[in-house]
This record gives structure tokens, C-alpha cells and sequence, in this order.
């Protein structure tokens, strides 16, 4: 759905287009996949910066370390943290990002019953503001207003 | 948007010193063990010497090269930068401005150095040097389809090594006359070439790591 890859069958649209013809398509989706898209050897606080400056939105740095309790360890190399707490620095680029449409693949795994929650209210906050949280979970999540799809 | 990823590639590499060191070392070496070969004439030293130093800054180049996109793609920022508003192209051109000068620019500045040791007359070291730049341009890019294939196809570094060698061949031929009497010709020919392989490259890399997911 992000377009990094061609569907197999059948065709996705965006607002009724296909989204190959969607100019810069991929500004309109926040991705955050396996590939955390960290650089390891970088800090949290530098990582979630590169993708703020680039999205020119880099007053939200801050509340995204605050969201995500990161504040006593954006100062080290990525590398250094454990695997639940790189997710959430992947998953604060959700913050900084202009995206609507958000596209999750296990967004929770690693992440402590604490971390579940801010991802479930986050999704929660993104729908209320009028975009779209697709997430692909092995497990089940407690939303009620979530539309489940299941394929096995 | 083009600039910050200009300066992320720098300090990513600056990071990484010690694959910097081990680059600018490897090239300080090499020069520094040919220059002391006192089994070979002065002459002759002073004749293969300017070969000595491109074939040195294609080592280099084939050192750093396979990591260029490679880190990226396995940390899934590459995916991000396809979906960036901006176009891969110049997400591209960055990354090779970035790198040509966190990695090749400094070996540069090492070059009028070294020559000291290589007995390169100083009539010569000008052209060598104007011609070596140009070079560095072209290896780049011709390295760049080779470093964008590994990433894509799965081909292994090493073999990537062996793939760009051959394109390599020309540019070291003509750098390693500049040095000759009519030597202004050769950089002109290299500057045509890296003129014509930039662009090139530049579609070509970019098409091949938009489908490298």
C-alpha cells in the first residue's frame, strides 16, 4: 500500500486514483515497517530529527520524545537500546510525520503492555483526526472501532 | 530536503571513522610502500607513478563503494527515501556528493602530499590533479550502478568488484597519460566521460534502487 512494491493483483487507490498516478504518492503514507528505518550508530533524538527536518516539521521532535518516555535515553547510539525501545523510536517518526494515512506492519511487537497502549491511543488520536491507521498484527488489539480484517 | 540528506550522509560517515581510516589508510599505504621500492629506478619509478595513484584511488573506490547504498537499504531508510516528496534522483545525488566528500575529497587533498614521495614533476602534478577530480567523478558514477546492483539483485560485493573493474579500465588509461606530454587531452576525454556517465548513472541507480525492495 505504500507503493514500494507493485500490487499482485488487482489495483489500490488514494481518494480514487491509483496511486501510481498520484503525484509524490508517498507523502500522503507514514510507513514504519520491519526495517525500523534507524540509523543504529545515530541517537534517538537525532534519528526522529532527521525525519522531522525533513518533513520540515521539527517543532514536534520534542513531543515526540515525551510521547514515547524517550527522554532519558535520546542521547545515546541507537545500537545501545534494547529492541522494544528501537520500536519506538520507529514508531515516533509517526509524530513528526505530515502523513494521514499510516501503514504499520506488527507495530507492537517488542513493545511492553505501556508501549501497546500509546501505539493504540496514537492510532486512536490519527483517526479522530481524520486519517487512516492500517495495521498488520499477528495478535488481536482492543479497539472497538477498528475494521478487522483477517487473512490467513 | 536535498541538503539535509547531503549532511546526513556526511555525518553518518564521519560516525563511521573507522571505515574513513581504513580508507585513507589504505591509499597512504599503497603509496608510501611503492615510493620506498628501492629496487627500482628512479626513472622508472617516476614513469609508472601517476598510474600508481589512480590505480590507488580505484582500490578506493572499490572499497567504499559496495557500502554506499548498502546500509541504508538494510535499515529500511531507503525505503523511506522513495516515499520522501521529494524524487530518488536527487535523494541520490546527495548520497554521491556526500560521499565524494567524506571519501574521495579528502584523498584528494592527500594526493599533492603523496606526490612529494612519487618524484612527480610539478608541471605535470597540476594536470594529474585537475584530471584526477574529473576521474573521481566518473569512477563515481559507474560505481554507483555497480553499488545500486548490489543492493538490488542481491549480487555480492565482491562480485560487484569484479563487475565495475572493466569500466574502470578506460579512465585509468586515460588518467595515468595525463601525466604525458600531451596530457590535456586525456582530461578532457575523462571530463567528457564523467560528463556523460553522471546523468546516466543518476537515472540508472535510481531506477534500480526504487526496485530494490
Amino acid at each position: 500500500m505504500a507503493g514500494l512494491v507493485p500490487p499482485y493483483e488487482g489495483e489500490i487507490r488514494y481518494n480514487q486514483q491509483k496511486i501510481q498516478d498520484v503525484f509524490a504518492y508517498g507523502a500522503n503514507v507514514a510507513y514504519v515497517g520491519h526495517k525500523l528505518a534507524i540509523k543504529p550508530q545515530m541517537t534517538a533524538r537525532e534519528n526522529i530529527s532527521l525525519w522531522a527536518n525533513l518533513y520540515r516539521r521539527s517543532e514536534l521532535i520534542d513531543a515526540a520524545i515525551r510521547y514515547f518516555d524517550l527522554e532519558k535515553r535520546c542521547d545515546v547510539p541507537c545500537e545501545t537500546l534494547s529492541a522494544g525501545w528501537k520500536q519506538r523510536v520507529a514508531l515516533a517518526r509517526l509524530i513528526v510525520s505530515p502523513a494521514k494515512v499510516w501503514l504499520l506492519d506488527e507495530p507492537m511487537t517488542h513493545l511492553d503492555e505501556e508501549g501497546i497502549a500509546l501505539v493504540e491511543s496514537l492510532a486512536a488520536t490519527r483517526k479522530e483526526q481524520g486519517g487512516m491507521v492500517v495495521m498488520a498484527m499477528h495478535g488481536k488489539v482492543a479497539s472497538d472501532h477498528a475494521k478487522i480484517f483477517e487473512i490467513s | 530536503m536535498f541538503w539535509q540528506i547531503l549532511k546526513y550522509t556526511v555525518t553518518s560517515y564521519i560516525r563511521n571513522k573507522q571505515e574513513l581510516i581504513y580508507i585513507y589508510g589504505s591509499f597512504v599505504v599503497v603509496i608510501v610502500l611503492y615510493a620506498h621500492n628501492f629496487s627500482m629506478s628512479a626513472s622508472l619509478q617516476q614513469a609508472i607513478a601517476s598510474t600508481v595513484i589512480w590505480v590507488n584511488l580505484m582500490i578506493s573506490f572499490m572499497l567504499s563503494l559496495p557500502l554506499l547504498f548498502q546500509r541504508e537499504a538494510e535499515e529500511g531508510i531507503l525505503d523511506q527515501w522513495i516515499l520522501l516528496p521529494q524524487h530518488l534522483s536527487f535523494t541520490v545525488l546527495a548520497k554521491w556528493i556526500g560521499y565524494w566528500i567524506s571519501v574521495i575529497f579528502p584523498i584528494m587533498l592527500l594526493i599533492p602530499v603523496l606526490s612529494v614521495f612519487l618524484h612527480i614533476p610539478d608541471e605535470r602534478l597540476l594536470n594529474l590533479c585537475v584530471g584526477l577530480l574529473v576521474g573521481s567523478v566518473a569512477m563515481l558514477a559507474i560505481g554507483s550502478i555497480g553499488a545500486s546492483a548490489t543492493v538490488n539483485m542481491g549480487i555480492k560485493s565482491e562480485v560487484l568488484i569484479m563487475l565495475i573493474f572493466p569500466f574502470y579500465l578506460p579512465i585509468l588509461l586515460f588518467g595515468a597519460s595525463i601525466v604525458e606530454v600531451q596530457g590535456v587531452v586525456s582530461t578532457y576525454v575523462i571530463a567528457a566521460l564523467a560528463a556523460v556517465l553522471t546523468p546516466l548513472s543518476l537515472v540508472i541507480t535510481t531506477h534500480l534502487l526504487r526496485s530494490s525492495t
